[in-house]
This record gives C-alpha cells, structure tokens and sequence, in this order.
C-alpha cells in the first residue's frame, strides 16, 4: 500500500473500548506491514495524560499502553493541539514524542491517508 | 483514496450516486463494521452500500465486523416481522454474491460470541471467525478501498 492507514482516536480511555480497540487495531495493522500513523483528537486526548491512575477502577494504564507503540514500528504520533487546549491539557513531558497539529494540519493529515479508521 | 467513514455522523444519502460519484477508478470495497445491528443504523447502512455496489457491478472483498459489530453475526437475532432482518440481508449478500463476512475472533470472544467450543458459538454459519491480520493484509492492495460504518 502507497500511503499510510490513519487511526483516530477519539474517546476518552476508559469509558467505553475504544482505546483498546484502536490500540489493538493499530498493532494489527503494523504487524502485517502497513505504516500506521495514530491522531488523537477530541475526547481522546485524555488517553495522553500521563498521571492516569487505573488502578483505581481496575484497569490498565492504557497511557503506558500507549507508550509501547514504537516497539510495534507505531511512531507518527499525532495530537490536535486544539482539543487540548479545548480541555485545558498541556502534556509536559510527552513520552510518545507526539506532533502537536493545528486544525488545518489535521485536515492534511486526513486528507493524505489512504484508510481512515475512526474510534 | 478511501478515507470515508460514517462512524460519528449519521449520513444519509443515496448509495448509487455516492458510489458512482467518488469511485471513477475500479475499486474494490473493503466494509469495516463497528455497530451493532438493533443500536445504530451502521449496519444498515453498510448492507445498503454493499447491495448497491454490487448492483451497479464492483467488487466487495470482504465484511469485517469489529466492536460491537461483531453483534451482527449473531444466529439468534430476531426482530418483528414488520421489521427489517438485518441477518437476513447478510446471509443474502453472502449466499449470492459470496462476500465473506468477517469477525473478529477477540472482538466475539469478548462479547460471548465465539467460544472456546465452536458447538456453543451463537454466531450465524455465514460468518467466519478471523483474526485483525486478515482486513488489515487486504489493505496492501492498492485497489482496496476500506469503508467503515
């Protein structure tokens, strides 16, 4: 495949299985060679905050999850910084090295994706 | 390109035009179900398209249900007769037009779906348990053009 498959991510982690289910979707889509580029936008955002605490409610800290990434040749990152700011996050030490986006930039990232899935 | 996904928005349009507008180049579908078939109109709307491809001659490679999607392949789905038989309408697009319907074997694991002992399963025979790795190698071919609903 020309191009790249771009996985948005737009739920907060553990309301409902989306972010698994991206995560998961991501990893699959890598492990059989297609270049996986990740866009977190919207509510989704809050998979990024990194003092999560899980545990609390008997989950898996999916931000740490999330930081496995690279490992699966996942490495193009990307984050709407509009919906960060929208809810007053600021990621101070981004682990996942991920590229903030204006709105415009996320429109070109669509755009030149080849497949879209959405979660 | 196939960047088209009507997962958040509920779009309506007419399935013949839609695809006979975008789609100038041959191109083969691949469906990527995430909704269950009671709760949303995804899958109705995925059954409306594929009919219409197909009508209209291009190739579906493949349904893939995924999420909740997996739902649809439940053998025991039973609406009122008045209504429309979503399962039904798969096994008729897969009966006559052999698309295969795809799910995800940890998706259905995890909804009670597919178990450990195939006797138990509830999913419909028309549907094959699969895992992620058989929608996503599809991918590589650059005709494939990947919906989801």
């Amino acid at each position: 495949m020309n191009g790249y498959l771009l996985v948005i991510n737009t739920k907060a982690p553990y309301h409902t299985s989306a972010a698994q289910d991206a995560f998961e979707a991501a990893l699959a889509a890598s492990n059989v060679g297609l270049e996986v580029r990740v866009l977190f936008d919207e509510d989704g955002v809050y998979q990024l905050v990194e003092t999560q605490s899980p545990e609390v409610i008997s989950h898996k800290n999916m931000f740490k999850k999330l930081c496995s990434f690279p490992l699966f040749d996942v490495e193009k990152i990307y984050v709407n910084d509009t919906a960060l700011l929208n809810r007053g996050i600021s990621l101070e030490s981004d682990k996942l090295e991920s590229t903030r986006l204006e709105s415009e930039q996320v429109k070109t990232l669509i755009k030149n994706a080849h497949h879209v899935l959405v979660f | 390109m196939g960047r088209f996904c009507f997962q958040h928005k509920a779009v309506y349009f007419h399935h013949d035009y839609f695809i006979k507008r975008i789609m100038s180049d041959s191109p083969i579908f691949a469906l990527f179900i995430t909704k269950s078939p009671y709760d949303s109109r995804n899958a109705e709307s995925a059954l409306a398209f594929c009919e219409a491809a197909v009508a209209l001659g291009y190739k579906v490679k493949h349904v893939f249900f995924y999420q909740a999607g997996v739902h649809n392949s439940s053998k025991h789905l039973c609406v009122n007769t008045d209504e429309v038989s979503v399962k039904d309408r798969w096994q008729a697009l897969n009966a006559q037009h052999k698309i295969p319907l795809y799910l995800c074997v940890t998706a259905g694991t995890r909804r009670g779906i597919v178990t450990s002992h195939s006797e138990d399963d509830t999913t419909a025979a028309c549907f094959t348990s699969v895992g992620m790795s058989e929608y996503f190698a599809s991918l590589h071919d650059d005709s494939i053009k990947s919906i989801q609903f």
